[in-house]
């Protein structure tokens, strides 16, 4: 087998240079055939507006949004010839290609950006997940047939980076919506390199090649329509299922199979693995710094020291992901280079934190009192106990902590308890797991505004606002400018410094980074991926080996 | 006996009216506020909490909620999907057949297979044969269905590759789901009929019929499996329940669409109009199987009073 991973660079500019994706063994396409492509969710709908929580992935092979990243992050324009914003990125204007033409035969031109943006903000079709990447939009205005001017009411610097996400800009049919409405979510109506064809709930969706297609963005290496007939995606839950399908012949690219599927077929020569790193704050805890012990910084860094991050990934994850010691995972366009000489694998300068921060074990039971308190501490974890790798991590760190004399309580809770156990402050130190593409991640888990509360989902779980009120407020301040910041630069100035606070304080416990990661027998070429790790087909051919 | 039937129907009023109260109480057995569950890892801001909490009801009293949607329900209206956004009657419709199929088909091979081996094993009483069956059957009780599904996947999708993974609608690809199913069935059901039958062999009536110079089979086939029969078709009722509640495992290891495949989405999705829908239709299933079996029992077993 090849193993790829694709590398993510860092950004320079305005999200506009990038280090280039490794590219695939030159070989010459093959027309026809149909690629038969699995993974485990099935479609919460195909429509950018009402799609409940997440877009689908199925739906990026029928819809083209304003722009795609690759895997490092550089953007290309697909429906956007060009973008641009102005001084203080409060308004961007985007020149649209000509010549785009929907599945349904109407035009797309400026009328179906503006109609699309103005769906989006429609209260009738709440809570699409789009409109949190666009805070404080405030319109979009038709300068010409061609051209549109997007408005926000302050710097939306972040805006250069979601312009190519697809919640955000895919740009569905105006004629279709009008026409079928919330049905778009089922029979959905794009200007994408495929055109769909049926979804057979729980199962499939069907697409089949967009012969009209040819304004494919520079990304790929072709700009005309797909080589190969049809794609269909297959919802396999059970990840031995999915190695299963494509060992058996049935599927030819699945996604995210199993560790151990992963360390198998990683020797076969008749597959291609492919992994993707993943950016933003990969598995990682953090910590309640309101809640005694892990109030002290002492007893933060010492946790962090006495863990044995290279353990964890073999017996966790057999290997297959990487150990993390920044808050960042390093593939993120943000990241902190200095961010990892903070934490490191030293239990015996954690021994020694904890002896000099007053903590020692008077009573013999190999656990640290203060004041004749015992040092314990709840962890939660979230999903089944069976089969959960996050046990095994929990398990690690109870042995790992326990040996410089700290006592860790495993909590094993369903994920839809994570808000609801953090709103109670019954935590020390709470999992998480979010693997986004920016160092806006930051301001989801650390901006004291997202401290969960009644009526208010949240996940600001460290509570460091009441630890730490200055610093909370200086960190709360960076964050949110480097959301707003105008370039990249000054974006990155703003997110190091908020990465310094949190490194500094030990707010978190970052554990390992993973990778999406997939796997497609070797007939299959010419795969190429964005950069939230989804597969796109316009290039890809399945030769004829 | 129409009296008894009507009664039996009767019963089963309070169960239905029970399971629709506890089905609709599971969204308000959820620590915390619904709409958090339903909307987690999503930003959301109070205002769209308010109107998500609008748009699903959730503002009124949970009882006039109860019986808005008991209403419904009657009328055929189980909501709308929170996730995909269909009407939840259509995605339940569009793969009951599915599951039916596949429980249709267990149950098809649950019976020939289960009773012929347990027949088998009572008139070969101590042999190998016997002993062998009963092996064979306490190892397919024991292990479990993701287990025997995985297993048969690898060996004759993966090794073999005469079934197809993850195809479909066709015939070909019910086979091994279906087989794999049953059988855990079968086996119980051997177990019972082997004992069952050499239960009914020792009795008097069967001594008499041999002692008349009755061929051994038409004993066996005409007078001893008649009886025999009673508790295997009583099992057999229940198994069917058991059958539905195992296309959960099977439907997902074998990626079939189903009412199993699709509850197990609905929870991870948190789609509760979905979630409701499916136990209330299998609660009912269950209800309407044990009444169908209660009343054939009747009929066939005089023994049983009808008061």
């Amino acid at each position: 087998m090849v193993v790829k991973k694709m590398a993510l660079g860092l950004l320079a500019g305005t999200f506009a240079l990038s280090l280039p994706v490794m590219a695939q063994e030159a070989a010459t396409p093959v027309e026809g055939g149909i690629v038969r492509f699995a993974f485990a969710e099935e479609s919460r709908g195909m429509d950018p507006v009402t799609a409940h929580r997440r877009f689908s992935e199925a739906a990026i092979h029928v819809h083209d949004s304003l722009v795609v990243q690759d895997t490092s992050n550089a953007p290309h324009g697909a429906l956007a010839e060009s973008w641009e914003a102005n001084a203080d990125a409060s308004q961007y204007t985007v020149k649209l290609k000509t010549g785009v033409i929907f599945h349904d035969g109407t035009p797309f031109n400026a009328a179906s950006v503006k109609a699309h943006f103005d769906r989006l903000f429609d209260p009738a079709n709440c809570c699409s997940n789009g409109t949190q990447y666009m805070a404080g939009y405030t319109g979009t205005d038709i300068v010409d047939d061609q051209t549109v001017v997007i408005k926000f009411d302050k710097p939306m610097g972040t805006f250069a980076h979601y312009i190519g996400m697809l919640d955000v800009t895919a740009i569905p049919s105006n004629a279709a919506w009008d026409a079928i409405g919330k049905d778009m979510n089922l029979r959905p109506v794009g200007a994408g390199p495929f055109k769909f064809v049926e979804w057979v709930p729980q199962s499939h969706v069907r697409f089949e090649r967009n012969a009209d297609y040819n304004w494919g963005s520079d990304l790929f290496d072709h700009p005309g329509a797909p080589y190969i007939d049809a794609l269909e995606v297959k919802f396999i839950a059970d990840q031995a299922t999915r190695t299963a399908c494509l060992e058996a012949g049935d599927c030819d690219i699945i996604k995210d199979p199993g560790f151990a599927a992963q360390v198998r077929l990683g020797s076969n020569p008749d597959y291609e693995m492919v992994k993707i790193p993943q950016t933003g704050m990969p598995y990682s805890f953090v910590f309640n710094t309101a809640k005694w012990p892990t109030d002290q910084v002492a007893v933060r860094k010492a946790i962090n020291l006495a863990i044995d991050r290279e353990k964890i990934n073999m017996a966790a994850y057999l290997g297959q992901r990487e150990p993390l010691y920044s808050t960042l995972a390093p593939a993120t366009p943000e990241f902190w280079p200095e961010a990892p000489s903070l934490i490191y694998f030293a239990p015996d300068e954690a021994k020694a934190l904890l002896a000099e921060a007053g903590f020692a074990d008077t009573n013999g039971d190999g656990i640290v009192e203060e004041g004749g308190n015992p040092v314990a501490i709840d962890l939660f974890i979230f999903g089944n106990r069976e089969g959960n790798p996050s046990v095994i991590v929990a398990e690690s760190i109870q042995s790992d902590l326990a040996a410089v004399g700290i006592r860790v309580n495993i909590n094993v809770r369903p994920w839809d308890d994570q808000s609801v156990v953090a709103m109670n402050e019954g935590h020390h130190m709470i999992n998480f797991d979010m693997p986004l593409p920016t160092a806006s991640v930051l301001g989801v888990m650390f901006n004291s505004r997202e401290t969960p509360r009644e009526g208010r989902y949240g996940m600001g779980f460290t509570y460091f606002q009441k630890a730490s009120p200055d610093n909370s407020t200086e960190l709360d301040a960076l964050l949110d400018a480097g959301d707003n910041a105008a370039t990249f630069e000054e974006r990155k100035e703003k997110f190091i410094a908020a990465q310094k606070i949190i490194g500094e304080n030990y707010l978190g416990v970052p554990i390992s980074a993973g990778f999406t990661t997939y796997i497609m027998t070797n007939r299959l070429e010419g795969v190429k991926y964005n950069n939230a790790g989804h597969a796109m087909f316009n290039d890809a051919f399945l030769s004829a080996q | 006996m129409t009296a008894y039937i009507l009664r039996r129907l009767l019963r089963s009023v309070p169960v239905v009216v029970l399971v629709s109260i506890l089905v609709f109480s599971m969204v308000e057995m959820l620590p915390g506020d619904p709409v958090l569950h339903m909307f987690a890892g999503q930003y959301m801001t109070a205002e769209n909490m308010a109107t998500a909490r609008e748009t699903l009801g959730l503002d009124q009293p949970a009882p006039v909620r109860y019986l808005q949607w008991v209403t419904r329900v009657f009328q055929g209206d189980f909501g709308t999907s929170i996730v995909s956004k269909r009407p939840v009657a259509d995605m339940v419709l569009s793969v009951l057949p599915r599951t039916l199929e596949l429980a249709m088909a267990a149950m098809f091979v649950t019976i020939v297979v289960g009773i012929a081996l347990g027949v088998i094993a009572a008139i070969r009483q101590n042999s190998w044969i016997d002993t062998l069956v009963m092996v064979v059957a306490s190892i397919g009780v024991a292990m479990p269905l993701f287990w025997s599904g995985l297993l048969a996947l690898l060996y004759f999708s993966v090794q073999l590759r005469w079934f197809p993974v993850s195809q479909g609608a066709s015939f070909h690809s019910l086979v091994l789901p279906a087989v794999v199913l049953g059988l855990q069935s079968a086996c119980m059901v051997a177990r019972l009929t082997r004992s069952s039958v050499l239960q009914v062999l020792r009795e008097d009536y069967i001594t008499t019929a041999r002692a008349k110079g009755v061929l051994e089979n038409r004993v066996v086939a005409i007078h001893a499996l008649r009886n025999a029969f009673i508790p295997v078709f009583t099992l057999i009722g229940v198994q069917t329940s058991w059958l539905l509640g195992g296309t959960v495992i099977t439907e997902t290891v074998f990626a079939r669409p189903g009412l199993g495949t699709m509850a197990v989405d609905a929870i991870r999705q948190m789609d509760f109009p979905v979630l409701q829908a499916i136990v209330l239709i299998a609660a009912l299933i269950y209800t309407s199987v044990n009444l169908v079996v209660d009343i054939v029992n009747a009929l066939v077993d005089p023994r049983i009073a009808y008061d």
